[in-house]
């Protein structure tokens, strides 16, 4: 019989795991993916906000602000007027509080001033010239990133000073002038060509300017009040709020009186309130919108309501009656009235016996502004007598900011500025017919997904950190005049709130998918620092290293096989 | 602030083993292995650290490593560090690396031997609660009324304390760890290297298949059981000196139990009870500190 030699296997080891395969196991792979926070998501710039605030909390400070600038050239402005709904989408507002963005963005604006830094310059020169009529925040922000470009710009503007809405309306106690005018300085350093005190009043002098420039980008504003019939055919005075807040802005004291009802739910209706408490008067402000639906920024109106405003939500004006010879009776009423993006003239529904009254001595009228379009071609107006974007691309005509829009927030016209001066840059390429089309603006584009939720978010890993606010001065101070009511963050202060930022779907290097890899399938690239790939063959597809970054910048993908 | 970490390592352990995808029993080899560095000797008696270690003739840990019997792994322990001493390398450490099983219930006479004798090795008991390689069967190391394939209703009696023993025995070290605190484990792990004499260390190490938990959530369960109080991280020196080394940030041990299916059938009864037990626990250890 013969016996079946059969190999015995070694006592001793003779190899390493390392060579198995393990990674055949798997159903899944994680990728690393940057993915898109909710408040870049929602930011009317589409700022990078996590990546300028892990500069920032790193004390990489200039790192930090020209992140910022690279699609907004007035941190320092916007540090104080943005509406910030960066902050309401925040995740960490359902943990403990949001991250002070606004804030900190101030804190940056204004240390810049302080360190003199210069925003970067052009790194070619374009011989296109474009015409930026409107030196406001949507036309200063377009010529900002034309000139970026390197094409050559011409700011028109009527005023004797650049600024538009910044320096005419908003008041001091919000954006000092100072702060305006070194920001920009600071622009202009990059060279522009502007022309002050240069309205474009008619289509000749319109057409005139179309003929010479490649591009025209028109971003005038609106500045034409709308009037409410309700108070025509009286003595009483009526203040149009933006001429109200220009005078103010001035330094002159216009006589409102001692009563005084502004009329209006926006900014401007707050802005007009507050300057009017510190000129004295004991202030009303009268709404159609519900408290809910205000179009102004909550923080201001609740600062307003601080400052000794009473407000009248979902109510109107329906007549006026003279007491006197310089005091007047408002007849009011109670409204439903909803406000709509689509329908510019909403219904408004009279609640029955709910007749109220109000005294006044003046009314200061903030109902909306619409753009003087006289001098353009009338194709250009829409029916609800805006200028239309996207109208006449196709002829080098571009459109932005408050005469183009109902979305009237400095930031969103920062944004349309910026925006348009990408499409004007397209347009402009493609009438020289390069092929290399727009592409400053897709670099750093983050994966087209949803913005990473809070339940992604690993909380374990925050403890918790109460949100640092900026200090507000107290009321007795701040209504003796127009000293800014809100004192800046110191830098400890700005570090410490900068590190509370989740940097949701934005890696930031933490090593905890290295460390969580039980089949050490995670490595650190060497040579790219704070990137990690993934060892194919070992990784088994457990998903622990999804599960333990902190910000959800790890997904796990199915595989097919 | 966030908390973060800065483990260093040196790569003992290695990748292509054989452990179950996302297993925290993996986790705690890498660290305590990369921790403790290339000259280890290992011994380890059969456990799912077994199966880890293995298949033969291959090795995932980048060391020797003795295969010892599930009786034996402190005395296996214990006389491989004299016969290194008599050599002269008192430098290289010994560990043993057992389960629960090895350590709790069948290793536990030559433990208690070796922690008598002062042995001058480091007992590291990986704690899963169960004899999870041999299809999780209940373990002296059990909790109450977690149900295992032989504790089908749940398991009537409670988790013997290990540590406690241990502790009791007045070794130099003896000290609890987990997955979950990686700073904690190294950081321990390190400071047993340091010392010399009998060292204990049990790491909880949550097991997937065993207790009934998705994957990816080895590290977050192990993360509830310290910050619910139920597994608390802490050492004791000289079994006198007691150090509390994370504060539990009070979650409902409900949260913990519901992330595991071997406890979906308790009661809200039984929670409470679980809960009035962890409570108490915590009051004697924070007596004891």
């Amino acid at each position: 019989m013969e016996v079946l030699k059969k190999e015995i296997p070694t006592i001793w080891t003779t190899g390493w795991t390392d060579i198995m395969n393990t990674g055949t196991w798997r159903s899944a792979m994680p990728i690393y993916q940057k993915r898109k926070s909710p408040c870049q998501d929602i930011c009317p710039v589409n700022g990078e906000i996590p990546t300028w605030l892990q500069n920032l909390k790193s004390e990489n400070l200039e790192e930090a602000w020209l992140e910022i600038v690279a699609k907004n050239p007035f941190p320092a402005v916007t540090g104080r007027v943005c509406h910030h709904p960066c902050e309401s989408k925040c995740n960490r507002k359902e943990y403990d509080g949001e991250v002070g963005i606004n804030s900190l963005e101030q804190f940056l604006g204004d240390l810049a001033i302080e360190k003199g830094w210069s925003l970067p310059k052009p790194s070619q020169e374009m011989e296109e010239r474009v015409a930026v009529i409107g030196g406001g925040p949507a036309g200063l922000s377009c010529a900002y990133q034309l000139r970026k470009a390197g094409y050559q710009v011409t700011i028109f503007e009527e005023q004797p000073e650049l600024g538009g809405l910044l320096r005419f309306a908003i008041p001091e106690y919000r954006l000092p002038k100072a702060v305006l005018a070194k920001e920009l300085e600071r622009l202009l350093e990059l060279g522009f060509n502007v022309e002050l005190n240069r309205k474009i009043i008619t289509k000749e002098d319109f057409e005139q300017l179309r003929r010479e420039y490649s591009a025209v980008f028109v971003a005038v504003g609106a500045y034409k009040a709308k009037s409410l019939p309700q108070l025509e055919n009286t003595a009483m005075k009526v203040w149009f709020c933006l001429d109200f807040l220009a005078q103010v802005k001035k330094g002159e004291k216009p006589d409102i009186g001692r009563k005084v009802v502004v009329i209006g739910g926006g900014n401007a209706a707050i802005d007009s309130a507050r300057t009017a408490l510190r000129l004295g008067a004991k202030v009303k402000v009268l709404s159609l919108e519900d408290r809910a639906d205000l179009p102004a920024i909550n923080t201001e109106v609740v600062d307003g309501e601080r400052e000794g405003i009473i407000y009248y939500h979902g109510a109107m004006v329906t007549g006026v009656e003279p007491i006197g010879t310089d005091s007047y009776m408002l007849k009011c009423v109670k409204v439903v009235f909803k406000p709509s993006d689509t329908d510019r003239f909403p219904k408004t529904v009279v609640l029955k016996d709910t007749e109220f009254e109000l005294q006044a001595d003046s009314v200061i009228l903030a109902i909306g502004q619409e753009p003087d379009t006289t001098p353009f071609p009338s194709e250009l107006v829409s029916a609800v007598g805006l200028l239309g974007s996207g109208l006449m691309e196709n002829q080098g005509l571009f459109v932005g900011g408050d005469s183009s829009s109902l979305n009237r927030y400095v930031s969103a016209a920062i944004a349309d500025g910026k925006n348009q001066a990408s499409k004007i840059i397209e347009y402009m390429k493609g009438n020289k017919g390069a092929s290399e089309g727009n592409q400053n603006e897709q670099v750093n584009q983050t994966v087209d997904s949803e913005p990473v939720k809070f339940s992604e978010v690993n909380t374990f890993y925050f403890p918790i950190m109460p949100k640092v606010n900026r200090e507000i001065r107290s009321e007795s101070n701040s209504l003796s005049g127009f000293a800014e009511i809100k004192a800046g963050l110191s830098q400890a202060e700005a570090i410490q709130e900068s590190s509370r930022c989740f940097s949701c779907g934005h890696c930031i290097s933490c090593n905890n998918c290295f460390y969580f890899c039980p089949d050490q399938a995670v490595v650190k690239n060497s040579d790219l620092c704070g990137e990690y790939h993934i060892l194919e063959q070992y990784c088994k597809g457990c998903g622990l290293c999804v599960e333990e970054c902190p910000r959800g910048a790890v997904t796990l993908k199915e595989e097919a096989r | 602030m966030m908390i973060s970490y800065n483990i260093p390592e040196e790569k003992v352990f290695l990748s292509g083993h054989n452990a179950c995808p996302g297993c925290g029993e993996a986790l705690a080899l890498r660290y305590i292995l990369n921790t403790l560095g290339p000259e280890t000797v290992g011994v380890v008696p059969p456990s799912c650290i077994a199966i880890i270690s293995g298949p033969q003739p291959y090795s995932s840990m980048r060391i020797p490593v003795y295969q010892t019997t599930l009786e034996a792994s402190a005395a296996s322990a214990a006389g491989i560090k004299r016969a290194l001493d008599v050599q002269g390398k008192t430098q290289v450490n010994v560990v043993a690396l057992a389960g629960d099983g090895g350590t709790y219930d069948i290793g536990f006479q030559a433990l208690s031997a070796a922690a008598e004798r002062n042995e001058d090795i480091i007992y590291i008991c990986l704690d899963n609660e169960g004899y999870m390689n041999t299809g999780a069967q209940k373990s002296s190391a059990t909790p109450w009324l977690a149900y295992t394939t032989s504790t089908p209703g749940g398991k009537p009696t409670g988790k013997k304390n290990v540590a406690e023993i241990m502790a009791a025995h007045e070794i130099p070290y003896v000290a609890t760890a987990t997955v979950g605190f990686p700073d904690d484990l190294t950081a321990k792990i390190r400071k047993a290297k340091e010392m010399k004499g009998m060292r204990f260390i049990v790491v909880l190490t949550p097991c997937l298949a065993g207790w009934g938990v998705p994957d990816s959530q080895a590290v977050r369960v192990s993360r509830l059981a310290v910050d619910t109080g139920i597994f608390p991280l802490y050492e004791v020196e000289n079994g006198r000196k007691y150090t509390l080394n994370w504060e539990p940030r009070g979650i409902p041990v409900d949260t913990y139990l519901r992330t595991q299916s071997r406890y979906k059938h308790l009661t809200a009864d039984q929670i409470e009870e679980i809960q009035q037990e962890v409570n108490r626990n915590m009051t004697y250890l924070r007596e004891k500190q």
